[in-house]
Formats: structure tokens, C-alpha cells, sequence
């Protein structure tokens, strides 16, 4: 058979090493020897013998493919069978939008706080049990955002840990995280946290304590840095099986300040207790980096933190991401506080967006526009189709692209939208390779 | 001499597709489309 080299390799050399990494199949390799070098190099329409080496693991890592692949074709029948997957069903739900911070940005801040009752939560939780049901359906995650949820994590804990029970009843694994500004905490919320069965904690700082307590506070909070670090501590202390995630959003203005919460988060004896996610805060505001821009300086905070001993999951990284965004898989959620339902939150801005409604006894009455989000496709776009990275990203936010006035004017199109790993992909390779036991 | 060493398997043997299993990942909350948004 004939074979060529797929268009989503990358070749690159690191400490005087060759190696060779395919965007589409996410495998890396260590090659050696010229022959394999120039092989790969000027394989186009080479007939192989592909039962040995090189060919044999070139064909394996996906390096090399049959001559007449279609590769984008395989990508799309790769994210089609994933975004219609049964099996996972990705829920975020929030039960009220109120919170006790007013951060400057917030976008949720000028929505009206309705605050479900319990009342709906019976609703809610006999809904999420008939999805637990469906012969279908193997594991169930659920996000619990807000709002801050821990100020009703009283109904969160009662909703967790009956569907955590109701799971392990049906076989179906359950995972559920909690998305908190972390304000609030006590041994008592840590005590309810490990009761409701919470396996992961996500929290935010921007930047160091100069930064954050400019953005994160109100007034009956004027300064949060140090509370959230402290309560960081005291989770670590109480509930010491919860994975605990720090998001760190990053910034022209906060980027400087970053060295002081490192030493901060050693201080408090919190590394690689927690793991550190970090985020290009994002608006059109100069104090933010442009992707690129950000690109660059996520990479010198990883090496920043490596080398104080952190470590990072890579792999996550660099592994395809062919179930896409979850704006368009069929079994991805987002449930506001009244029981309506979006597909995304980031959506959550406008009725407009919203396919349907969990009614009377937990059915979900849906509006006919599901299918308007399900039918996008990242694929449809000249740019992404030309892209390495595609198989990655598969196109970033649908959101940026479903809500853009036109096709001519779409995010993605001006690459506004593009993930940060389109210009940091072999640094990233590079911080794999150095730091993979 | 000639080698090629794999460091990173290919994901659909290693599973990562297969399964999609995001909860055994640290960071499978942290997609992309988390970036906070001031809009």
C-alpha cells in the first residue's frame, strides 16, 4: 500500500533530540537515526512495507497514513460519534445567581437573582435520576456553579448526595464538582462538602493580593486574597480527598505579580496539593493578552512553577479533543436556577438560547432548537480546516461563532477565538517531554 | 541505530478517546471555553 506523511505531524528537535508528535492521533515519539529522519521527510506516495520498522510504528503513531486518507473527513466522523455519545451526560447547574461578591467583570451581575426553590429541586433531582435511568448512560458529571453555590450548598449537598447514591445504584459512575469564589468557608461547610460527596473544588484568584483585591471583593468583602488562600488551607486540612483546582486568570496587568502567589501558595505547604489551571482573562480591555500574547506567557509561568516542583497534566493538553465543545454534544447541559436549560453557559445571557425546560415531575420539554447547536460544526470553517491544531481545539467555543452576526464577521475566522495551544504547541510538547516520569 | 520511542501513545489506543473518561484528568472542568468573559 501506499502511504504519505499526515498533514497533522509535527516534526521538531529538543536537546539534541528528534521527535515527532500528530495532532490527530495525540502520539509522541522519540526518533533517532537519519534514515527515519529522511524517511519521514520525503515519504509522499511511498509504497512501505508497513509490518516493519520505521513503517511499523510511523503507521502506529499515525505519523504516516494510507495515501488516499481523507484525514478531515476522519476528524468529523471522530467528533460526530462523539458529540452524539450516550453514554456521558455533562451537566452545570446553578441554583441561583446570587452571590456575595460583586467582581468588576462579572456577567452575570446584572441578571435577575431567582433563587429555585426546593420545589425544584425535586423536579431537578427526579429529571437527573430518569438520565441515571437511561440504559445508555455509564457516567454522569456534574458542575454546580452559580452565583456562589456555597451559599446554598445546603441544596446542593442534599441534590449530590442522593444522585451519587442513586448512581452507584444504577452503575453508572458520578463525578461532581463545585465552582466557588471560596469566600465562604468553615469546618462546618467543609464538613457538608465531604457529606455531599463533592469531589472537586474549583476557585479563582487574579493574580496576587494587589490585583485580586482590586476585582474580587464587595462591600462586604473588600479584600478576599488572603480569606480564599486560607480557606484553600483549611479544605486541604478537612476535606483532604477533594481535588482542589486553582484557576489562575492571567493578565497584562496581574502577569508580574504572579512569582509572589507561587511563593504564597509554598508558604502555605499548597504544592501540588492543589492543581494550578491557568486562564487568559479575556476582553477587550488592554489589560488583557491577546491569545498569542497569552500563549507565550503561559508558557514561562508553567517553567515558573515546574521549576518550584509543581507539576501539570500535560497530557490533557495534548490529547485530541474530538468530543468538541459542549455547546454542540447532544448530552451536555447547562440548568438555570428556574429549571430552564441551554446547552452552555455561556449562553445563559438571553432567553433566545435556551431549548427547553424541565417540567412536572423531572421531563425535559424541549423547544426545537437543540438541533440549531448540534448541527455546528467547526469543520465549516475554511481557517480550522487548514489548521494543525485542529484536532485539539475542534474549533474553540461554538458560542463565539453561533452568536456572531456573520459568517464573514466570526471569531474564529479573525482567530480572536483560537486556543492558546496554536502558538505554544511545541513549548507544551517540550514541558511533556521534561517532566514525564 | 535506527529507533523510534514512543513517549505518548496514540489516544485512541491509550483509551483517552474510547472512553473519554474526563474525570480521572485533573483538569477536565478547565476547557478553553471557561476563559471569563467581561463582555
Amino acid at each position: 500500500m501506499h502511504y504519505r506523511s499526515s498533514n497533522f505531524s509535527i516534526l521538531f528537535e529538543h536537546k539534541q533530540n528528534t521527535y515527532i508528535y500528530n495532532t490527530h492521533s495525540g502520539a509522541i515519539a522519540n526518533i533517532s537515526g537519519n534514515n527515519i529522519h529522511s524517511a519521514f521527510n520525503t515519504i509522499e506516495d511511498l509504497s512501505v512495507d508497513i509490518s516493519s520498522e520505521p513503517y511499523k510504528s510511523l503507521v502506529l503513531g499515525g505519523f504516516i497514513v494510507p495515501f488516499d486518507t481523507d484525514e478531515l473527513s476522519e476528524i468529523r466522523c471522530d467528533m460526530c460519534k462523539n458529540k452524539f455519545k450516550a453514554s456521558h451526560i455533562d451537566f452545570s447547574i446553578c441554583l441561583s445567581y446570587e452571590c456575595n461578591l460583586s467582581c468588576s467583570y462579572c456577567f452575570e451581575k446584572n441578571w435577575v437573582k431567582i433563587t429555585s426553590s426546593t420545589d425544584i429541586d425535586s423536579r431537578l433531582l427526579a429529571y437527573l435520576q430518569g438520565q441515571v435511568r437511561e440504559k445508555e448512560t455509564k457516567r454522569v458529571s456534574i458542575n454546580w456553579s452559580g452565583g456562589e453555590p456555597m451559599l446554598f450548598l445546603d441544596r446542593i449537598s442534599k441534590t449530590n448526595s442522593k444522585l451519587s447514591i442513586f448512581c452507584k445504584e444504577h452503575s453508572v459512575k458520578y463525578r461532581s464538582t463545585i465552582t466557588t469564589n471560596l469566600t465562604l468557608c468553615s469546618p462546618e461547610i467543609c464538613d457538608n462538602l465531604r457529606k455531599a460527596a463533592i469531589n472537586t473544588l474549583q476557585v479563582t484568584l487574579d493574580g496576587h493580593r494587589s490585583i485580586h483585591d482590586k476585582y474580587r471583593i464587595s462591600h462586604l468583602y473588600p479584600a478576599t486574597y488572603d480569606l480564599i488562600l486560607e480557606n484553600i488551607s483549611m479544605l486541604c486540612e478537612y476535606v483532604p480527598s477533594l481535588t482542589i483546582v486553582l484557576r489562575i486568570n492571567v493578565s497584562r496587568e496581574n502577569f508580574p505579580t504572579l512569582p509572589l502567589l507561587i511563593k504564597d501558595l509554598a508558604k502555605l505547604n499548597l504544592k501540588n496539593r492543589i492543581r494550578i489551571a491557568f486562564a487568559r482573562l479575556r476582553s477587550h480591555d488592554s489589560k488583557c493578552f491577546s491569545v498569542e500574547e497569552y500563549a507565550h506567557h503561559e508558557i514561562v509561568l508553567y517553567r515558573s512553577f515546574i521549576d518550584e516542583g509543581w507539576s501539570f497534566n500535560f497530557k490533557r493538553k495534548l490529547t485530541p479533543r474530538y468530543e468538541g465543545c459542549a455547546a454542540y454534544t447532544k448530552r451536555s447541559y447547562a440548568i438555570c436556577p428556574d429549571l430552564s436549560v441551554l446547552k452552555c453557559w455561556e449562553l445563559a445571557s438571553s432567553n433566545k438560547h435556551k431549548i427547553g425546560r424541565i417540567e412536572e415531575k423531572g421531563k425535559m420539554i424541549l423547544n426545537g432548537k437543540e438541533s440549531t447547536a448540534l448541527a455546528l460544526d467547526p469543520l465549516d470553517n475554511q481557517d480550522c480546516r487548514d489548521c494543525i491544531h485542529l484536532p485539539l481545539c475542534m474549533g474553540g467555543c461554538a458560542v463565539d461563532r453561533s452568536t456572531s452576526t456573520s459568517s464573514d464577521n466570526c471569531d474564529m475566522r479573525l482567530g480572536i477565538n483560537c486556543n492558546p495551544i496554536k502558538y505554544n504547541l511545541i513549548d507544551i510538547i517540550k514541558a511533556y517531554i521534561d517532566t514525564d516520569k | 541505530m535506527e529507533s523510534i520511542v514512543f513517549l505518548l501513545l496514540p489516544a485512541i489506543l491509550t483509551g483517552d478517546i474510547a472512553t473519554d473518561d474526563k474525570c480521572d484528568t485533573s483538569d477536565f472542568i478547565i476547557p478553553a471555553c471557561t476563559d471569563v468573559d467581561e463582555s
